[in-house]
C-alpha cells in the first residue's frame, strides 16, 4: 500500500491551511505528523480520510482517491474517531465495535456469522471480551480508547488514521495505544503532539509548520534542537542516548 | 440474568399492550356493561347477531376503532420518534417539538379550507399534510447543518413550529364557513374523538411500513448513531440516508396528524424511557418503543375520554402533561452534562 500525496493546497477563506504539501507514506509503518498548532496536520489527515476533496492530490497505489467509492476505500482505510454524540454513549461495546464490518455490507442486509466471528476474534485480542456487554459510558478513557481501535481493526484495513489519538488520555493509555498501534500488521498515520511519545513509537515522523512540511525522517534526523527552534520556535535540550531520544520540555 | 430480563420485555409490553387496549373497551362517556361489550365482541368474532344492535355499533364501528387508532397512532409517533433522534443525533428530537406535526396540520387544514391537491381522487388532506411536514423537517435538518447543539436543534424546532401554528391558524380564520374552520380548528388540537377503521387501516399501513424500513435499515441507522462523519467514513452515503428518513419521517407524521391531529411528545417521552430499558441499538429501541407508544397513547386516550365525560379533553393536553416535564427534565440534564 502506498499513499501518494502531491502538492496538495488547502484554504479557508484567504487563510492557506495547506500550502503544496507533498509526501509518501509507504509500508508496515507508523508515521507520525507534528508540528505547532495551526500548522495543518489535522487538516492534512483530514484530506487523507476523505472530509475535503483532494481533487487529484491524493493518489491511493496511483489511483486518485476521487475514483475509490467511499465503501471501497473505507474497507482499506480505517479513521479511529472519538466517540461525541448523544446516543452512542448507550450503546454497548460489541454494538459500537461490530459498525466496523459496515464498508463490507450491502444496504439492508445484515451482519452475519462471519462478521460476528471476526468481531469475537477482534473483542479478545483487544481484552474486551469481558466488557462486550458494557454500555460504553460506564467505560474508562482507556477502554474506550481500546474500543475504537477494535472498530478500525475489524474494518480489516491496511492503514488507520488517528488525529490526535493520545490526548485527554492518561499516561498509561497513551503507551498502550502506541504499542497496539505498533503491534498492528498495516499502516497507521497518525498526528500527535507528544514529542517524546513521537520519539519513542514512530518509524517516520513529519514536521509540519505553516501548511508546509519542514522535513521528513526517522526521529533521530527530525527531533533535533535546530529543527525543533525552527518549527517550534523554541529552544529546547535533547537527550540522545544509545536507544532512545528524550525532549526535555 | 440481566439478559433474560432484556429477553422479556417485548414479551412483557406486548401482554400489557393487550390487557389495557382491551381493558379500555369497557370505559367511556355512555356506561356500558362488561356483558354488553362482551356480547357486542362476541358477535364481531363469530360474525353471529348481537343482541342488541346499538350496542354492537358502539363497541364495534366507535370505540374499537378508537382503541385501535390510538394504539398504532401511539406506535406510529414512538418510532417517528426515533427516527428524528437518529437523523439529527440529538434525543430531544420529535415530530411535535421540532414543528413537524405543525407542518403536517397546515397542510391538512390547507386541504380542507383551500382545497389544496383538489386533482387528486384519494388522500388529499394527507398528500398536503404529507407536504407539510416534509417541507417543516428538511427545513428543520437544513437549519440544523451539521451542529449537534440540542439548544441549536430545539430553537430551530421552536421557530418552525410556531410559524405553520401561524400559518394553521390563518387559514382557518381565512375560511368563511364555519363548519370547515371547525374541524380544522381540530388539526390544533388533537383528538381520537370521531376515529373509524379507515383511520385506522391507514395508520396501520404507515405503522407496517415504518417498522419494515426500520428493520431493513437498522445496520444504516446504528451506524449513524456514532455521527455522520463516522457514517460516511465507513462507506454510508448519508445525504441518501438522510432523506430516506427525512420521507419516511414526515409520511408517518402527516399520516398520524391527519387522524388525530397534534399530539405531541410521545415520541420523546417513550424512547427516552426505552432507550434505558433496552439500549440505543436500533432493533430492540423500535419494537419496544412501538409496543410501549401504542399502550401509553391508548390510556392516556382512555383517560382524556373518561376523567371529564361526558366531556372530552384533547389528547394533546394530556400527553403535554406529561411529556412537557419529560423534555424540560432531558434540557436540564444535557446541559449539567455539558457543564461537567
Amino acid at each position: 500500500m502506498k499513499i501518494e500525496v502531491d502538492a496538495l493546497s488547502f484554504s479557508v477563506g484567504k487563510k492557506r491551511i495547506l500550502n503544496g504539501v507533498s509526501a509518501r507514506f509507504e509500508g508496515r509503518r507508523l508515521f507520525g505528523v507534528i508540528g505547532p498548532n495551526g500548522s495543518g496536520k489535522t487538516t492534512l489527515l483530514r484530506h487523507l480520510y476523505r472530509q475535503y476533496p483532494a481533487n487529484g492530490h491524493i493518489r491511493i497505489d496511483g489511483v486518485p482517491v476521487e475514483q475509490i467509492s467511499r465503501r471501497q476505500y473505507a474497507r482499506r482505510v480505517a479513521v479511529m474517531m472519538q466517540l461525541q454524540t448523544f446516543a452512542e454513549s448507550e450503546l454497548r461495546v460489541s454494538e459500537v465495535v461490530r459498525t466496523g464490518r459496515y464498508p463490507y455490507k450491502k444496504v439492508m442486509l445484515p451482519y452475519d456469522r462471519a462478521d460476528e466471528a471476526i468481531i469475537d476474534e477482534v473483542l479478545r485480542e483487544t481484552d474486551l471480551w469481558a466488557l462486550r456487554d458494557r454500555r460504553v459510558c460506564t467505560l474508562s478513557g482507556g477502554e474506550l480508547q481500546r474500543v475504537m481501535i477494535a472498530r478500525c481493526l475489524v474494518q480489516q484495513p491496511e492503514v488507520i488514521l488517528l488525529d490526535e489519538p493520545t490526548n485527554h488520555l492518561d499516561i498509561q493509555y497513551r503507551v498502550e495505544l502506541m504499542l497496539r498501534l505498533r503491534r498492528f500488521d498495516g499502516m497507521a498515520i497518525l498526528t500527535l503532539h507528544d514529542l517524546n511519545l513521537a520519539a519513542r513509537y514512530c518509524d517516520i515522523l513529519l514536521l509540519m509548520k505553516e501548511g508546509v512540511i519542514l522535513a521528513g525522517g526517522a526521529p533521530r534526523e527530525i527531533l533535533t534542537t535546530a529543527w525543533i527552534e525552527r518549527a517550534f520556535g523554541v529552544h529546547i535540550d535533547i537527550i540522545e542516548t544509545d536507544s532512545e531520544i528524550y525532549i526535555g520540555i | 440474568m440481566k439478559h433474560n430480563f432484556r429477553g422479556l420485555i417485548c414479551p412483557g409490553l406486548l401482554s400489557l399492550l393487550c390487557i389495557t387496549a382491551f381493558g379500555s373497551l369497557f370505559w367511556g362517556a355512555a356506561s356500558l356493561s362488561s356483558g354488553d361489550v362482551l356480547d357486542a365482541l362476541r358477535a364481531l368474532v363469530t360474525g353471529g347477531e348481537a343482541s342488541n344492535p346499538n350496542l354492537y355499533n358502539l363497541v364495534v364501528m366507535v370505540r374499537l376503532p378508537r382503541v385501535c387508532l390510538c394504539v398504532l397512532g401511539g406506535a406510529v409517533l414512538s418510532v417517528v420518534g426515533i427516527l428524528m433522534q437518529t437523523l439529527t443525533g440529538n434525543p430531544l428530537a420529535e415530530p411535535y417539538v421540532l414543528g413537524v406535526s405543525s407542518g403536517a396540520s397546515a397542510g391538512a387544514a390547507g386541504a380542507i379550507v383551500f382545497r389544496w391537491f383538489a386533482f387528486l381522487p384519494v388522500g388529499r388532506v394527507v398528500f398536503s399534510a404529507f407536504v407539510g411536514s416534509f417541507v417543516a423537517i428538511a427545513l428543520v435538518v437544513a437549519l440544523q447543518g451539521r451542529s449537534t447543539s440540542p439548544l441549536r436543534l430545539v430553537l430551530t424546532g421552536m421557530g418552525v413550529s410556531a410559524f405553520f401554528q401561524a400559518a394553521t391558524t390563518l387559514i382557518i380564520y381565512s375560511s368563511n364557513n364555519e363548519a370547515q374552520a371547525r374541524s380544522a380548528q381540530y388539526w390544533l388540537t388533537g383528538s381520537f374523538s370521531g376515529s373509524n377503521w379507515a383511520d385506522a387501516r391507514v395508520t396501520l399501513g404507515a405503522l407496517v411500513l415504518l417498522l419494515l424500513l426500520c428493520r431493513l435499515l437498522e445496520k444504516e441507522l446504528d451506524l449513524l448513531l456514532l455521527g455522520q462523519d463516522a457514517a460516511a467514513q465507513s462507506g454510508m452515503n448519508v445525504r441518501a440516508m438522510q432523506l430516506v428518513m427525512i420521507l419516511l419521517s414526515a409520511l408517518a407524521v402527516s399520516v398520524v396528524v391527519s387522524v388525530s391531529g397534534l399530539v405531541g411528545f410521545v415520541g420523546l417521552i417513550i424512547p427516552h424511557i426505552m432507550r434505558r430499558v433496552v439500549g440505543t441499538s436500533h432493533r430492540p429501541l423500535v419494537v419496544s418503543s412501538a409496543l410501549a407508544g401504542g399502550c401509553f397513547l391508548n390510556l392516556a386516550d382512555t383517560i382524556a375520554r373518561t376523567a371529564f365525560a361526558p366531556q372530552e379533553m384533547p389528547i394533546g393536553v394530556m400527553t403535554a402533561f406529561i411529556g412537557a416535564p419529560v423534555f424540560i427534565l432531558m434540557i436540564r440534564r444535557i446541559y449539567h452534562e455539558d457543564r461537567g
